[in-house]
């Protein structure tokens, strides 16, 4: 089994997208192993086999899986007998709700308060590609989106108020343990850390505790990835 | 013995029930004595507006226990659920037993009729369900409160508007401020709906192909908005729209069926 993913810089070998980590903590969860591959994402042709134009990709014999939704998805089916992503049709539908909760934050308060660190870890070949797609979509320079990082910060945090509720009640979103609604969540939290020295947790926010326990899953697999201690 | 008519719940099949005896027992007398009994909050000419009541209400109707009693209860005295040493509401009464707090019936119900149409799923299909009580918690409040407080108002009873008005006045100060700067706020409101719009586009309900209790916890923040009179707080076209006015539709149109303020 392979898994194509977005290339970072030459200190991270492997790669740190949230759509990306999603996944390699799902194929934790469900015991596989995989070969990753990062690939630079402004040559599309490397990965046109997929017939699209986005990362990652899962290839598993003559499957070719693009997206990171239908990946799980394909995961949860074709490794039926391997613990559940999602348990339960209802839970996987939810599961879809959480994934548009992360994008939400992702695009309106994480890429701006990180996406000018994230550049500077993007892969050299990148750099251009990256900075013009990013600030087209921002419709402002790199540099100018991380001017409000205070403000975007506190609407960050208040973004986290209801998984700070719920973590009142149970250990993980997936209930006492996790699966892949917490890796949703979780993904974009370790590219943050993967990117940014920025802190974006306090220590005594019950969100920081779920993230240090999402972090020692599976024998630290996130917690041993570079990046920042924050 | 005269007993308040907010303490008579009539059952489906027209036998009624008395409960709560004046030492605040709980007591039934009725000799078709109902499964199932909710105590929910009263608004004017019989609008029921509470979020959290509506939510526990179309649990009920998914679970197909249609046969249950309706107490109404005011704003200001809660005395017929004096039997639960607690003021919150809704209260559920299943026999001879009760349950407070939305969440905890929707849990009781899961749990006292597995048999039934399944609310969550399954465990954790409940666990991520509780993620989006809260995330509909912070929608609702101060999300949506900021926006029809003064329209709920409205729909209070008179005779509890006093009580009403000082018990939010210390949480969200004058009302009167609430009349005005809607159309602003809606803005950003409608905004922080979009994970649910977003959902919405991939399927028909957050539960998947069929609504689970999920959909109704944020049913319920709408059917408030709808039932002071504030349903255009969703517009025209709104995918979130199309979804509730599937759930309008569900159980013969229970809840489109159900007394709201005319604006």
């Amino acid at each position: 089994m392979k898994l194509y993913e977005a290339a970072g810089d030459e200190r991270r070998p492997f790669s740190n997208r949230p759509y990306s980590w999603r996944i390699v903590m799902a194929l934790a969860h469900k015991g596989l192993s995989v070969e990753r591959i990062a690939l630079p994402i402004s040559d599309k042709s490397r990965f046109a086999f997929s017939g699209q134009a986005l990362l990652p990709v899962l290839v598993d014999d003559d499957a070719v899986v693009p997206d990171s939704w239908s990946i799980a998805c394909y995961l949860e089916e074709t490794y039926a007998d391997a613990p559940p992503l999602f348990g339960d049709p209802v839970a996987r539908a939810q599961a879809r709700f959480i994934h548009a909760w992360g994008d939400q934050w992702q695009a309106g308060e994480l890429v701006p308060m990180l996406v000018h660190d994230a550049w500077q870890h993007s892969h050299p070949e990148d750099r251009d590609y990256f900075r013009t797609t990013r600030e087209a979509r921002l419709g402002c320079t790199l540099e100018e989106a991380i001017s409000q990082r205070g403000v975007t910060l506190t609407r960050f945090r208040t973004k986290f108020q209801p998984l700070r509720t719920m973590l009142r009640a149970q250990l993980f979103i997936c209930g006492r343990r996790p699966a892949y609604a917490d890796y949703i969540a979780f993904s974009h939290l370790q590219w943050a850390r993967s990117v940014s020295p920025y802190r974006l947790l306090n220590p005594d926010d019950p969100v920081f505790g779920w993230r240090e326990r999402m972090l020692d899953l599976f024998d630290g697999l996130a917690r041993k990835q570079p990046g920042y201690d924050v | 013995m005269d007993w308040p008519a907010s303490n008579l719940a009539t059952t489906c099949d027209g036998g009624t029930a008395m409960l709560a005896g004046h030492d605040g027992k709980l007591i039934f007398t009725s000799e078709k004595r109902m499964a199932i009994t909710v105590f929910e909050l009263d608004g004017i000419d019989e609008v029921r507006f509470s979020p959290f009541c509506w939510r526990t209400l179309m649990a009920l109707k998914h679970k197909g226990l249609d046969d249950f009693g309706r107490v109404p209860v005011s704003f200001r005295d809660r005395s017929p659920i004096a039997f639960s040493n607690q003021d919150r509401i809704p209260v559920l009464v299943d026999g001879d037993h009760w349950v407070n707090d939305s969440w905890e019936i929707a849990c009781y119900l899961e749990d006292a009729y597995p048999d039934r149409p399944t609310l969550f799923g399954g465990e954790m299909g409940r666990a991520e369900a509780l993620f989006i009580n809260a995330w509909t918690q912070q929608i609702q409040n101060p999300g949506l409160i900021n926006i029809i407080l003064w329209d709920a108002f409205q729909a209070v009873d008179p005779a509890d508007r006093d009580w009403w008005r000082e018990d939010r006045e210390k949480r969200y100060g004058s009302l009167e401020i609430y009349q005005n700067g809607k159309d602003e706020k809606l803005v950003s409101w409608r905004q922080s709906l979009e994970p649910m719009r977003v959902t919405l586009g991939e399927q028909q309900y957050l539960g998947g192909e069929t609504p689970a209790y999920a959909d109704y916890i944020v049913f319920g923040t709408i059917q408030f908005a709808r039932c002071v009179g504030q349903y255009d707080v969703l517009e025209p076209g709104d995918p979130i729209r199309d979804w509730c006015e599937r759930l309008l539709d569900m159980f013969d149109g229970f809840a489109r069926q159900a007394p709201t303020v005319t604006t």
